[in-house]
């Protein structure tokens, strides 16, 4: 069950989910588009309430 | 097509491969383990038929009963409190398999927190799972799981803990510690609504004695031993005696009055019942453990606790044999049946329960011996 | 004349000889009741000596795991005091270590005052041996008549032997905690 204080979280993740894939696509050097990637991972399974 | 919008598309492949195979992985511990009950089982309930709001939620979970042919007392094994203590559970999955009560009733619940087996500790490199080969040759498989109630099914965690009926302050991830939670709270958060539900299961079955089981790292002072509510001591200390006659050595602890919570203190407060929290030695979750996985967990073989035996920092004896799953087990079903027995010469409300394995017989064989 | 003081000495002789027989150096100890259990450590190994003597059908014993000058029963004849530190046991009692000490220190002050008998026990084995049960070992084991102990406890250093050499306190080893009762029917009159 989702509660308020859970959607409003979701929300948030959401926004920083788009930044940091709109930094992995805009990002011109290798590295920092790898460390952008990665960090996409949890904020996506968290997204799925998954993890 | 520019370079960097090739990596980067490159890379959200990368991503999105990861996610499906860490996503499947972390959904399959969702699936609930396969329990095959003995067939002296009488009645399965669940425990949203004590508290109706956890139907359809992974709190609900399900409660295997005995009912003996003879009219007796009444006794409640919990297992899987805290799921990543594998005897614990895997002792109440043997009774829920083997069990025969001739007088009284028997409940077993062996996921007392079911939600918290659907996921890991964080950063823990736990197992997934524990594997047991029955007689047959086939594989059980039986989740690892975690000591807390999954931030999935319950978030977000306070920063600090206010213990609901005491006012006890506990770090704030304790807030999904069942073990922290009792009495509970019909409204409260889904840990406390599991812990209501099993207080009113007591309540409204009558339930007489109650077993905790759980398993604490060897550094931890409160080994090997019992923790007994006050009203538990008398009955506990001739338990006690049987199973120092059967090899088996056990220390006798209080239920500290101030330590809030807990089966041992707050079932015994709240209940008629006769609280008894059970620990035995579990590598698998101390600080001191070397690698991490399934063999150490089943065999609590680990050289470091074997130092660290020899330099007197553990409460319990530690060699190169470490403390396997059958010892723990074993431990936990003869206290089981030993302090049964000390309950009903105390009560003169008997509970009989035959077809489990006692010490000797655990010790001297594996745990898949019995599994359905 | 010096038949008669031959005959003195030799009836001496005699008579010394007797009362010898009387009193053999191995008597074996034992305790008088009414008792009283109570903890050095606050342990639960105290319910378990008060089991053992049920089950040695006992009857006049009562036990108080915060036993002080103070609850003291009147007419007790030997404490036993069952030593085994517990950290669940000093909260469930709401001391700490130090609290528990001082009381220990005032009732064997007691004790000793009124002339009561100490009779220690430690069957916790190594269980109940480490920082916080060995600080109640010394002073207890230091003023008791005798002292049971599960073997176990001793093994690693020997620390109840030494203690039985510097205090000259008697020590009886068994190998388990339910061994306690057969020792316990032995030594309680």
């Amino acid at each position: 069950m989702l509660t308020p204080i859970t959607i409003v979280y979701l929300v948030i993740l959401a926004c920083v989910l788009a930044l940091v894939v709109w930094n992995l696509f805009t990002e011109k050097k290798f590295t920092n588009q790898i460390t952008a990637a990665m960090v996409t991972i949890p904020l996506i399974l968290r997204l799925l309430l998954i993890k | 097509m520019k370079k960097h919008t090739i990596t980067a598309l490159l890379l959200t492949v990368v991503v999105a491969a990861v996610c499906v195979y860490s996503g499947n992985l972390f959904l399959s511990l969702r699936a609930d383990d396969v329990i095959i009950p003995s067939k002296d089982l009488t009645e399965v309930r669940m425990l949203s038929d004590y508290l109706p709001k956890l139907k359809g939620t992974r709190g609900d979970t399900a409660i295997y009963i005995f009912k003996g042919e003879e009219e007796g007392g009444k006794a409640l094994v919990l297992g899987g409190t805290h799921p990543n203590e594998p005897s614990s559970y895997t002792s109440a999955v043997i009774l829920v398999e083997n069990a025969k009560v001739t007088v009284g009733t028997l409940y077993v619940i062996p996921q007392a927190a079911r939600s918290a087996f659907t996921h890991n500790d964080s950063q823990e490199a736990s197992p997934l799972y524990v594997h047991f080969e029955n007689s047959k040759g086939e594989v059980r498989k039986f989740r690892y799981g975690s000591r807390a109630v999954n931030p999935i099914d319950q978030w977000p965690d306070p920063d600090v803990y206010e213990h609901a009926s005491s006012g006890q302050l506990l770090s704030g991830s304790e807030t999904r510690n069942l073990n922290r939670a009792y009495p509970g709270r019909e409204d409260g958060n889904l840990t406390e609504q599991v812990a209501f539900a099993i207080t009113e299961m007591i309540k409204k079955e009558n339930i007489g004695l109650t077993f905790d089981l759980h398993e604490a790292s060897p550094e931890y002072p409160v080994i090997n031993a019992t923790v007994a509510h006050e009203k538990s001591m008398d009955f506990a200390a001739f338990g006690l005696f049987e199973l120092d006659m059967y090899g088996i050595d056990m220390a006798l602890e209080p239920s500290p009055v101030n330590l809030h919570g807990l089966t041992h203190r707050e079932l015994g407060d709240y209940t008629d019942t006769y609280p008894l929290l059970m620990e035995t030695a579990n590598a698998s979750q101390g600080r001191l453990r070397g690698a991490t996985n399934e063999k150490l967990a089943l065999d609590g073989k680990d050289k470091f606790y074997v130092s660290a035996g020899e330099l007197g920092m553990l409460y319990v004896p530690y060699d190169e044999n470490g403390h396997p799953i059958e010892e723990r087990v074993g431990r936990h079903l003869q206290g089981v049946l030993s302090y049964t027995a000390a309950y009903n010469d105390f009560s003169g409300t008997p509970i009989v329960i035959e077809n489990v394995p006692m010490y000797e017989e655990m010790i001297a064989a594996k745990v898949g011996d019995y599994l359905n | 004349m010096r038949k008669f003081l031959s005959l003195i000495l030799a009836l001496c002789l005699v008579f010394s000889f007797a009362a010898f027989a009387q009193e053999p150096a191995d008597e074996p100890i034992t305790f008088e009741g009414p008792y009283v259990v109570t903890s050095a450590g606050q342990s639960a190994d105290y319910k378990m000596v008060s089991t053992m003597l049920k089950m040695n059908k006992v009857e006049n014993y009562t036990e108080e795991a915060l036993l002080s000058p103070d609850n003291i029963p009147a007419d007790v004849k030997t404490i036993i005091i069952v030593i085994g530190g517990s950290s669940k046991g000093l909260g469930a009692a709401g001391i700490d270590a130090e609290q528990e000490l001082a009381r220990i220190e005032k009732l064997i002050a007691y004790a000793q005052e009124k002339e009561i008998v100490i009779l220690a026990m430690h069957i916790g084995g190594m269980a109940r041996r480490g920082d916080l049960s060995d600080k109640f070992i010394e002073p207890v084991v230091a003023v008791s008549k005798a002292c049971l102990v599960v073997e176990d406890a001793n093994t690693s250093d020997q620390l109840f032997d030494t203690l039985s050499e510097k205090y000259e306190v008697p020590m009886t080893y068994f190998a388990k905690k339910s061994d306690g009762a057969k020792v316990l029917a032995e030594i309680l009159k």
